[in-house]
């Protein structure tokens, strides 16, 4: 028993309706992280990924014209329709880190206002005192150089790898289960990229946080996750451990993808110039991986 | 300190614009056909007057040496003399001014007091029926006149239920506070005199309010597109994702953000009281500028016109400083000096 | 996504009550002030001659908004009050404009000294309230129609330099300008040709609300007397005129005075939906 499952989306599909058109985004797809797993979900712009992160935060159930079907369960609870219960976990049982990290952070505010809303959402009711020095040794942690200065700064002053560090640091204070991290670092340069990725890996492994991450780049994944999930047009394609699935692609898209990315440089998936019907073959899974309850490939 | 800087380059930009606006208005009195001292003593009086009133206002002269003398004339303090009251035009605005400044800026406080909340509202509670009520109402007040809803007003709460005062700052037989600031709610209670204070409230209700009702109208929709734009942006689906509650984000996290592309516009729609006070202060009898503007203008008395069109233009300024100034007490970027905001 | 950005911004329009509302009324309100010699059911009462033994009568069959104190149809004024109030918009703005617009062009564009003196001029024209300004200029002139019209136009000017400038400035950044640049066109075709057609959202958006804006000012200035002069039929001196007689002979006030609500909120609400179809192609 490898540790429990902290996230399990079982034939999950997702549709946008406006009028009397429905877009089907995801079309039924499977997947799981376990506690002390790092996750990756990768495909192209568009393949569905962004949102399958967005429905296991119970963030897209609520608007108007979604339908979800299927099942997302957050550490054991239930987050397919919107319920009180995964809006209450989020920032305790599940957070997330973003894209472009100094525009996810409110400009108008000091960091560490936004801190003790976030520890606030955490459920922890501390003092004054006592949110601000959690927060000084969060952000210490982060080996930000002058965690108090750095409190009482705006975004703007801040540089772009620093807030990645910050919102690093609010992400795991309130040690969540599950971290869903959106691209981490693609809006940063690549030296600072590479070394916050290196800091998540530091910090996940202190925590035991269970990550899935999603991303368009082949390197950083190859670099940092356990197993990989490949995503094309809303259908899991493939599915394996990592060494397996950059030694020996399987699919027909994956075994695109792997080409068209170039090697040297840590770019991102260009989107595929041709698309060709074997893009649509059936999932196909490596040894020893499989989903919970389902019999292995 | 970089906000100092910026009020200081404010303030001289401000300043070469009301002399722009001076020479604008100066030229237009000067430049019209017609002969402004003729029309202003009318087709009764004889050649010699008109021409002794020529000379005495150096209407003869050429429009840069009027102009010198205006300015000299300013420099003292001193903006004209009017034809229709024979006062000093300084002294004229003075007595009248602060009549149209209470009206103006206790309307102004409903926009705020108002407006504000009910933008918010609305935009938390988007595409709900509420929503679009709101909306609907909103838009009805904006495309309505001042002076419509100053004759709605006065008919539905001043004639036929008579809640209300019909006209006037005071009632006829109420005499006025002694003057200190012109204000008749701040000069009551500096006198220690309650009952003028509340009535003179009370006769403030109705026109403020149709004065108000338009602003709170456009206030209320800016607010609440501007409160929508703001909770598309990325730490608004952070806060979201974090778990803060929804009342806070729309209370705090959204709202501060969301203030600075309003308030920017509430500066201008300040403006439109300015303008608007003049047709309702028409309708309630209003002892202030506005009414004497109006008199003043249908008199083509060129002194006054112009005076009055300075002191307004200058409100006006002055108005779009302070809003600048709390733009940027919210706006960390433009405090500590970053430039412009980009919230 | 091979939808081409007009029909997004179409179907946008169209699946919003709200913006076909607006477009209804506004329909309405320009059809009856071109076909009023037709539909109006007593033409003859548009000048100072009314029906003498029909004085100060209140809605009934004969004349469905009631007569005023000389006889005349309230109805029938209010629908060539409508055709004055659109005929002076349509003149405001086809000659503010354009002027506005180029002005602020070439101020957006072109910088420099002419960046400076455009701007400090449009900001000096700002400076003034609105309707301030209208009834500074009716102030020195006669008060006749046209004098009001162009007292509007004078003021009316300076919001579309502002409107142009500041976009001009943000699109000048853009990448299809600095292509055009480098292949050598001129200022003029830049400005024109690429970064113009950009702006026209905005403008048109902008146009739409004017109409009704430029009417409540009109109307605004003649319920002070500046602006239209009897017999010359408009909604705003309509109210003012029919206000002394309130409340008893209340239709003289309160239909002009929906008349007004109408034509305004029509365009308005228009305006509002145009600008959100633009949105939704962004």
């Amino acid at each position: 028993m490898r540790g429990d499952i902290v996230l399990r989306i079982a034939d999950l599909t997702l549709g946008f309706r406006r009028g009397r058109h429905t877009a089907e985004v995801l079309h039924g797809i499977s997947l799981h992280v376990r506690r002390g797993e790092k996750v990756a979900l990768v495909g192209e712009s568009g393949s569905g990924k962004s949102v399958t992160a967005r429905l296991a935060l119970g963030r897209l159930q609520q608007e108007k014209g979604t339908l979800v079907t299927g099942t997302i369960e957050v550490a054991g609870i239930e987050a397919t329709r919107d319920s009180a219960r995964i809006a209450a976990a989020r920032g305790k049982i599940v957070s997330m880190i973003f894209q472009d990290p100094t525009s996810a952070l409110n400009p108008v505010f000091r960091i560490g206002e936004v801190f003790n809303e976030v520890l606030r959402s955490g459920g922890q009711r501390l003092s004054r005192r006592a949110a601000r020095e959690k927060a000084v040794r969060a952000l210490a942690e982060v080996h930000i150089p002058d965690p108090e200065r750095c409190l009482d700064s705006y975004p703007f002053q801040l540089s772009g790898g620093m807030n990645q560090r910050v919102m690093i640091a609010m992400a795991l204070v309130n040690e969540p289960a599950l971290l869903l991290a959106d691209e981490p670092g693609t809006a940063l340069d690549v030296t600072v990229q590479a070394q916050t990725l290196k800091l998540m890996n530091e910090m996940i492994e202190r925590h035991g946080t269970a990550v899935l991450f999603i991303s368009h780049n082949l390197s950083v994944v190859r670099e940092f996750a356990d197993r990989v999930y490949v995503i094309y047009r809303g259908n899991i394609v493939e599915h394996g451990r990592t060494e397996q699935i950059f030694a020996e692609p399987r699919h027909p898209y994956t075994r695109a993808l792997m080409q068209a990315a170039p090697k040297l440089v840590a770019a991102g998936l260009p989107d595929l110039p041709e698309t060709s019907p074997a893009f649509r073959d059936p999932l196909i899974v490596h040894e020893g991986c499989g989903e919970p309850g389902e019999v292995a490939a | 300190m970089p906000i100092l800087r910026l009020l200081l380059r404010r303030l001289a930009i401000s300043i070469l614009v009301l002399f722009g606006v001076s020479l604008l208005i100066f030229c237009i009195a000067r430049v019209v056909p017609g002969d402004p001292a003729r029309i202003a003593l009318g087709p009764n009086a004889t050649q010699a007057q008109v021409d002794a009133l020529r000379a005495a206002r150096h209407l003869d002269e050429p429009i840069a040496v009027q102009y010198l003398y205006f300015l000299r004339d300013l420099a003292h303090g001193d903006l004209g003399t009017s034809l229709y009251t024979k006062r000093p035009v300084t002294a004229d605005i003075a007595s009248y001014l602060p009549a149209t400044l209470e009206l103006v800026l206790v309307a102004g406080l409903m926009m705020i007091v108002f407006g504000i909340p009910l933008g918010v509202f609305a935009a938390r509670f988007k595409g709900r029926w509420a929503d679009h009520l709101g909306r609907f109402v909103a838009v009805l007040t904006v495309c309505t006149p001042a002076f419509v809803w100053a004759v709605i007003l006065q008919l539905l709460f001043a004639y036929l239920w008579p809640i209300f005062p019909l006209e006037g700052r005071l009632p006829t037989n109420v005499p006025p506070p002694p003057g200190v600031t012109g204000f008749y709610l701040i000069d009551s209670l500096l006198a220690g005199n309650p009952s003028t204070f509340g009535l003179a409230a009370y006769h403030l209700v109705l026109p403020s309010l149709a004065l108000a009702l338009a602003g709170i109208g456009q206030t209320a929709r800016l607010t609440r597109s501007s409160m929508i734009e703001t909770y598309r942006r990325p730490y608004i689906e952070m806060s979201r994702a974090y778990g803060f509650a929804e009342s806070r984000i729309a209370r705090r996290y959204a709202f501060r953000p969301a203030l600075i592309p309003t308030l920017t516009i509430l500066g201008l729609d300040f403006a439109a009281l300015l303008a608007n006070a003049f047709l309702v202060e028409r309708v309630f009898v209003w002892s202030g500028l506005s009414r004497y503007g109006v008199e003043v203008i249908l008199r083509k008395d060129l002194d006054a016109i112009v005076g009055t069109v300075m002191v307004i233009a200058t409100m006006f300024l002055l108005t779009n400083l302070i809003v600048d100034l709390l733009v940027s007490v919210i706006n960390p970027r433009i405090r500590l000096g970053e430039g412009r905001a980009r919230a | 996504m091979s939808t081409r950005p007009s029909s997004v911004a179409w179907i946008e329009f169209r699946s919003n009550p709200i913006s076909i509302l607006g477009l209804v009324l506004v329909v309405a309100c320009v059809a009856a002030a071109l076909l009023a010699d037709w539909i109006t059911p007593y033409p003859e009462h548009v000048g100072p001659i009314g029906d003498f033994t029909a004085i100060n009568q209140g809605p009934s069959a004969a004349h469905w908004f009631g007569t005023d104190t000389i006889g005349r149809d309230v109805l029938t004024r209010i629908i060539y009050g409508f055709r004055m109030s659109l005929t002076m918009a349509v003149l405001v703005l086809a000659i503010s404009m354009p002027v506005g617009v180029v002005l602020g062009l070439l101020a957006g564009y072109l910088g420099g000294w002419v960046e400076f003196v455009l701007m400090r001029l449009t900001d000096i024209f700002l400076a003034i309230p609105p309707l301030v300004l209208a009834m500074a200029i009716m102030g020195f002139l006669p008060a006749t129609l046209t004098n009001a019209m162009l007292a509007v136009t004078v003021m009316w000017w300076p919001w579309y330099t502002r409107l142009v400038y500041n976009l001009v400035r943000s699109e000048a950044r853009e990448g299809y300008v600095l292509a055009a640049e480098v292949i050598g066109a001129s200022a003029p075709h830049v400005m024109f040709r690429e970064i113009l057609p950009n702006c026209a959202p905005a403008i048109l958006t902008k146009l739409t609300l004017d109409v009704g804006f430029v009417v409540l000012m009109v109307s605004s200035l003649s319920f002070l007397g500046l602006g239209v002069q009897p017999p010359t039929p408009d909604l705003g001196s309509m109210v003012a005129d029919g206000a002394k007689y309130m409340p008893d002979a209340w239709w003289l006030s309160v239909f002009p005075a929906l008349a007004i609500l109408v034509l305004v909120l029509g365009f308005n609400l228009l305006g509002d939906g145009l600008r959100e179809a633009f949105d939704a192609e962004v």
